[in-house]
């Protein structure tokens, strides 16, 4: 991207056609990057809170008394408690886990608590297990021939690996498209076949795929033989669990539809699977995710050009080296919170936020008593929100950084101001796995506010960490292995790895038996299932039929916009002009039994709480599907709470361990169930 | 230079918005104005953008001349130096100005009055008539017969008396006749598709105007021996001169469009046999042409005529055999006709009787008052009960008293006294109780009609449930204006054209019941104080002879009428065929696309275009645009 800056300003940004991800193009939400910087309620010096929690009152303080009195804090804690009683945490991946991860580390806590449970991070850490890598599309060096879009809306949202602009043109150079989603999206108006799949059955349906594959033996023999770890074990799983009349009833998608598209993946070549979020975020993920790769390695699209490659990223310093994860003792790992329950999430170091929030309200095992949460906003964005803003409230010492007072931000003691990514230099997609970086460079100082990393680095330095005098000299030693410095790289814009495909021939899969591992022998050494399986959405009208009773409706959570990411941006002018209110899709047979017309709002209620939405009347999912949208909180309600529990999703939504993924922790953020019914309170538009 | 394109790939849109926020953020541009704009119904999108048409509606429609077409390039530009935002005014009728005015809002046609109003007050008669074609083929007929729903929230009632704008666009259509060669407008892009259309009424007729501008070949079959539906042979002579229908009628056949008079489709030729011929969509439009019968023993005697059959022979010449005493029976407009035409037929008496109280009948105060000062004497309260014979003709009726026309529900459900009778004589009755299809043809040929002998047809669509067969008009919707029937014309247009180049009928088109915000206050600083100008008739006795008993303006008068519109609304943005022209309620002026000027000064691609990650926004020459994507949308029907 290139940022205009005129007398100190940025005033403008553009896409850079050179860009080897974007070529240029952009979405709603950078481009409106100069509304959120200089956002008149952004918040860009230190605050402490002033008045009791939450009461909005705030007060200027100076960064030298900010991070003194985080520092003290925190030691204090260290030295009366440990230092496993202070948390620290992110959401989305915003290019500073590298840093944030360092202090963490540096101080000795094993509780992070980030958004890697249940997105991105925990499909890499199934990954790992599976194949010793993430398989990513290969959009950027060839180009599939086939695309399953599996739950995922690249056109308007991503924050991972891909971008929208590579999917299309590959549908425009003539590639076939499956769109498995309850939704007849953008997509589902493209593809050749569509599979209008009952929302969190999407493992039940990967196995419908595997059990045509094998029996129309469409698999590719010699990668089985000679590359796969537990195939014999798997096959009798995938024929005696899985036969095609069951998937049908688990997903409600025809059996033949199901056959034809699984023929279509294993016929074309090259062929990949993009996925999205949905399929981890619920009690499936781990197994979804070994399921999937299953696919793509049966059918010899992994590592292979325009299948999902396993991409050789350039040679700078991971994460995990530079934020030093190995520091941490096995006698302090062994306090991280639920690790030893969700196992695998613990191997990639994030905690379930369930066990957070029961550490701080029960003080079970132990009580956390401080916390830093940076660029997020868990009172909306995490299952059960009630229960985040309960413990948020209730915790001794809270430190947030971030650019506006949300509603979790008005839960702290202490507000640092982060820059913005127009105010940062870094070696941006350092954590992705495409195989490239980017030289994201800092075009102007606003207020006083300072880049995340250069936070983290005071905070450590402060705290008597190993750090580097500056976050450009961190960044040197980021690079160092690629052999060039921060200055050199910022000429070059960026690097890109040396990509080899079909690694795996010369030297196996970065798995303990070098192979994939359809039978996971770290599965088995810790006491859980080697093979992958469907186990069914922990509240649905098949798990719990008395409950449907009462909520019918599946409600179906994460339905994108094209303007908002997550809790984010809901104060740009330009954003909430298109989207300015929360939407959830309603079938029309649906809308009409319950007297809802469009553009009413509607209660959503569940077994847990209600919340309201305005019902967008469409026949693009199935009458007994409620699809709605998520992060909802409104900034323009000036109170402290800022409308969080108004129509945020989470209210709804539950995050008991029971309706978590066993092996990794992720939340069920998207599917239970729900009824609906027209609202009529009257509720003044606040905008 | 040569003609600069840009075209938005509907196919190809994934309804992300980023051309929107690129185009705020190239332009800084606030909440409110959005040049370009994603309506989102997935799985298709619809882009709303600037088409810099060539002829430029909102060019046109802008009386300071500050939208202009640069010439080297065919870009519409704005001049925001000579925009006065309409006379926009701070604080006043500000974000009020981006939504359309109550008389465009009201009227079925959707014409940019003020645009027109402007245009006259500047004496621009020629591009105001041009304006108002791009909406209209009829304004000679409507500024004679229009209902004029547009005068009725126009807010200079707020000062005074509304604007007489029937009037005004009655002048510009006769301005215009009176130049000797009607304006025919321009024929976009010639195109192969064959369309045929039953019926030349006034939706017959629209819809083949704005099919013909789209450059479709089209034949419109007429039953009758002349073209013009119920404005041919229902409104009566002296209210709408034949030479002026013919003037119009004439312009549409000038722009390519065959009209076929005497042929009876369904009887002479089948829709099956035009489908042969190579016609690839129709509109039926067929018309209300029959009578309601009463229903009552010896209703075929002689000496009886119905309203209908009447009006008709006498607008085709034919004899009428009308006797001294005439009885017109029916409260209604067709009612009023028919007895005002009756005493220029030279009845010696004409009685009209209604089941209704005088002020429940269903014909307008205008033309009761008029019909009376004519002569015409009225008697209400009273339903026919049976025919009174002598002679072998009609020597009069007897009435039952009627007790209620309406039911408690308001349904029309008449109760009488069977006991109080009363008798009038009379050699002649004529019967204007209400208008029927004539679906025999129809039904044969497998159109869907329902039990109110109405063709079925969706709503928004205006489709049957046969593919490319659409309906409208009287026949589809029941008796109505010929404003309302221009409206449906240019729907029926619209998704024919849809239709044929294989777009989704329905995007765009479902919102149709937005409301209107009130103004807050209408520009009151510079109106002119004028009163309405009233329309002048003929007195009494003259309009016996005369062919045309309402008058028009003078140029004096209507320009001076067209100067008291207090511009409560912004001429360009209701102008804009596309939904497009933006008003800036910060600058208080119009703002526009202008293809980012200053970016290709500096050979840079518009905002918009680069932005996209679909690359569906093209622009340049249009011949080097990939093949497929689509012309854009049809002209959006307000």
């Amino acid at each position: 991207v290139f940022a205009h800056v005129k007398d100190g300003k940025v005033i403008k940004v553009e896409g850079n056609p050179d860009d080897p991800i974007t070529h240029g193009t952009m979405c709603t939400k950078g481009l409106s990057v100069t509304q959120l910087a200089y956002h008149p309620d952004r918040v860009v010096y230190p605050m402490k809170r002033v008045g009791p929690k939450p009461s909005g009152k705030w007060e200027r303080i100076t960064w030298d008394e900010a991070l003194d009195t985080v520092t003290t804090k925190f030691q204090k804690v260290v030295d009366e408690f440990g230092p496993e009683y202070v948390f620290v945490g992110q959401g989305t991946g915003r290019d500073y886990e590298s840093h944030l991860y360092r202090f963490a580390n540096l101080l000795g806590t094993p509780n992070v608590l980030t958004a890697g449970h249940m997105c991105y991070v925990s499909r890499v850490s199934s990954s790992l297990i599976t194949c010793g890598n993430l398989p990513v599309v290969d959009y950027y060096v060839n180009e599939p021939k086939l695309i399953i879009m599996w739950a995922s809306n690249p056109m308007w949202t991503n924050a991972d690996e891909y971008k929208g602009e590579n999917f299309y043109r590959a549908i425009k150079n003539g590639a076939k498209l499956i769109s498995i989603d309850p939704r007849k999206s953008f997509y589902g108006g493209k593809a050749d076949i569509w599979l209008q799949v009952r929302p969190g059955t999407d493992c039940a349906l990967a196995f419908g795929f595997h059990r045509v594959i094998i029996e129309e033996e469409l698999y590719e023999k010699e990668f089985v033989e000679n590359y796969v770890h537990g195939w014999d074990a798997f096959r009798e799983r995938v024929m005696q669990d899985y036969p095609l009349e069951k998937v049908e009833k688990i997903t409600w998608v025809d059996k033949e539809q199901i056959r034809a598209a699984a023929r279509l993946y294993a016929t074309t070549k090259p062929a990949a699977i993009h996925w999205g979020v949905p399929t981890e975020q619920n009690n499936n993920c781990t197994d979804f995710t070994r399921t999937a790769i299953g696919l793509m390695g049966i059918t010899g699209n992994l590592d292979t050009p325009g299948g999902n490659a396993l991409f050789v990223n350039p040679p700078t310093r991971t994460v995990a080296e530079f934020s030093c994860h190995k520091s941490l003792s096995r006698e302090v790992q062994k306090k991280r919170l639920g690790g030893m329950e969700f196992f695998l999430g613990a191997r990639v170091q994030f905690i379930n936020p369930k066990k957070a929030w029961d550490s701080i309200v029960y003080g079970t095992p132990y009580q956390l008593k401080a916390g830093l949460l940076c660029g997020t906003n868990p009172v909306v964005s995490r299952a059960n929100a009630k229960q985040a803003y309960l413990a948020l409230k209730q915790l001794d010492f809270l430190t947030i950084v971030d650019h506006f007072l949300t509603p979790t931000a008005e839960l702290a003691d202490i507000f640092l101001p982060a820059g913005t990514w127009l105010e940062q230099n870094y070696v941006a997609d350092n954590w992705k796995r495409h195989g490239y970086v980017f030289a994201r460079q800092k075009c102007v100082d606003i207020g006083e506010a300072w880049q995340d990393h250069k936070i983290f680095l005071e905070l450590g330095k402060r705290m008597g960490q190993e750090w580097f005098p500056t976050v450009e000299d961190s960044l040197d030693y980021l690079l160092e292995p690629a052999g060039i410095t921060w200055e050199e790289f910022k000429e070059r814009d960026y690097l890109q790895g040396e990509m080899v495909y079909h690694k795996y021939k010369e030297r196996g899969f970065s798995t303990p038996t070098r192979k994939l591992e359809l039978h996971s022998t770290m599965l088995e050494r810790w006491g859980r299932d080697p093979l992958p399986k469907y186990q069914e959405i922990p509240e649905s009208p098949v798990s719990t039929p008395e409950v449907a009773k009462r909520y019918p409706y599946i409600f179906n959570s994460g339905l994108r916009t094209p303007t908002f990411f997550h809790t984010e941006m809901r104060m740009i002018p330009w954003l909430r002009e298109i989207r300015p209110w929360p939407i959830c899709e309603i079938h029309p047979d649906t809308a009409k039994k319950h007297g809802i017309k469009d553009g009413q709002w509607v209660w959503i209620e569940s077994p847990r709480g209600r919340i309201k939405q305005k019902a967008k009347i469409t026949d693009g999912l199935l009458p007994n599907v409620i699809a709605a949208e998520h992060g909802w909180w409104y900034p323009e309600m000036k109170d402290p709470g800022h409308g969080w529990d108004i129509s945020s999703s989470n209210i709804i939504t539950n995050n008991a361990f029971e309706t978590c993924d066993a092996n990794m922790g992720s939340t069920n953020l998207r599917v239970c169930l729900c009824n609906i019914s027209p609202c009529d309170e009257e509720w003044e538009e606040a905008k | 230079m040569s003609k600069i394109s840009l075209v938005f790939s509907q196919a190809d849109c994934c309804g992300c918005h980023t051309c929107e926020v690129a185009c705020k953020q190239e332009h800084g541009l606030p909440v409110g104005p959005r040049v370009v704009k994603v309506l989102e119904r997935a799985p298709l999108f619809m882009q709303y953008y600037c088409h810099h048409c060539e002829d430029a509606p909102c060019a046109l429609s802008c009386p300071e001349e500050a939208i202009t077409i640069d010439p080297d390039t065919g870009v519409v530009l704005h001049d925001p130096e000579k925009c006065n935002g309409c006379n926009a005014v701070e604080g006043k009728s500000g974000a009020e100005k981006q939504q359309t005015s109550p008389c465009k809002f009201n009227c079925p046609a959707g014409n940019d009055i003020q645009g027109f109003l402007g245009l006259v007050a500047k004496n621009k008669y020629q591009e105001a008539l041009r304006l108002l074609k791009e909406t209209s083929p009829f304004p000679s007929i409507c500024g004679r017969v229009c209902t004029f729903p547009c005068e009725t929230d126009c807010n200079r009632k707020q000062i005074d008396d509304p604007v007489s704008i029937r009037a005004i666009e009655r002048f510009l259509a006769d301005q215009d006749r009176s130049n000797g060669d009607a304006y025919v407008p321009k024929i976009h892009k010639a195109r192969e598709e064959r369309v045929a259309i039953v019926g030349s009424g006034p939706a017959g007729l629209a819809a083949a105007y704005f099919l013909a501008k789209n450059g479709y070949k089209t034949t419109v079959f007429e039953k009758l021996p002349v073209a013009g539906g119920m404005m041919a042979v229902g409104i009566p002579l002296y209210r709408l001169p034949r030479k002026t229908l013919s003037t119009e009628i004439g312009v549409i056949q000038k722009m390519g469009v065959d009209i076929k008079t005497g042929v009876t489709v369904g009887k002479d030729v089948t829709i099956e046999d035009l489908k042969k011929q190579g016609y690839k969509a129709f509109f039926l439009a067929t018309g209300l042409h029959q009578n309601i019968r009463l229903n009552i023993a010896s209703e075929d005697m002689k000496g009886i005529m119905n309203g209908i059959d009447f009006l008709r022979d006498i607008s085709l010449g034919n004899s009428a055999p009308l006797g001294r005493k005439v009885l017109v029976i029916g409260g209604g407009n067709v009612a009023m006709d028919v007895a005002m035409t009756a005493i220029r037929k030279g009845a010696e008496s004409v009685s009209l009787v209604a089941l209704e109280q005088r002020s429940e009948m269903p014909a307008w105060e205008r033309e009761i008052n008029e019909a009376e000062e004519e002569g015409v004497k009225f008697v209400n309260g009273l339903g026919p009960k049976r025919f009174l014979e002598k002679d072998g003709r009609l020597s009069g009726v007897e009435f039952k008293r009627c007790t209620a026309v309406f039911d408690e529900t308001g349904a029309f459900n008449p109760q009488y006294d069977e006991a109080d009778l009363t008798t009038l004589e009379a050699d002649t009755a004529i019967i204007a109780i209400g208008q029927a299809p004539d679906i025999s043809s129809l039904k044969e040929q497998g159109i869907p009609i329902n039990d109110d002998g109405q063709i079925v047809a969706d709503p928004i669509t205006l489709e049957t449930s046969i593919e490319g067969v659409f309906a409208g008009g009287d026949a589809y919707y029941g008796p109505k204006t010929v404003v309302e029937a221009i409206g449906c014309g240019k729907e029926a247009s619209v998704s024919i054209d849809r239709y044929l180049r294989g777009l989704d009928l329905y995007t765009g088109r479902e919102a149709r019941d937005a409301q209107l915000t009130p103004i807050t206050e209408p520009y009151k600083e510079k109106y002119d104080p004028a009163a309405r100008v009233e329309v002048p008739w003929l007195p009494t006795k003259e309009r016996m002879s005369s062919d045309e008993v309402q008058l028009g303006l003078s140029e004096q008068q209507a320009v001076q009428e067209a100067k008291r519109c207090i511009t409560c609304g912004t001429s360009c943005v209701q102008a804009c065929p596309y939904n497009v022209m933006q008003f800036n309620h910060l600058t208080l002026k119009a703002v526009k696309c202008d293809l980012c000027a200053e970016k290709r000064a500096r050979n840079e691609a518009p905002a918009c275009t680069w932005s996209c990650p679909a690359h569906c926004i093209h622009w340049g020459d249009a011949s080097t645009f990939p093949s497929g994507v689509d012309e854009g949308l049809q002209r959006i029907v307000p």
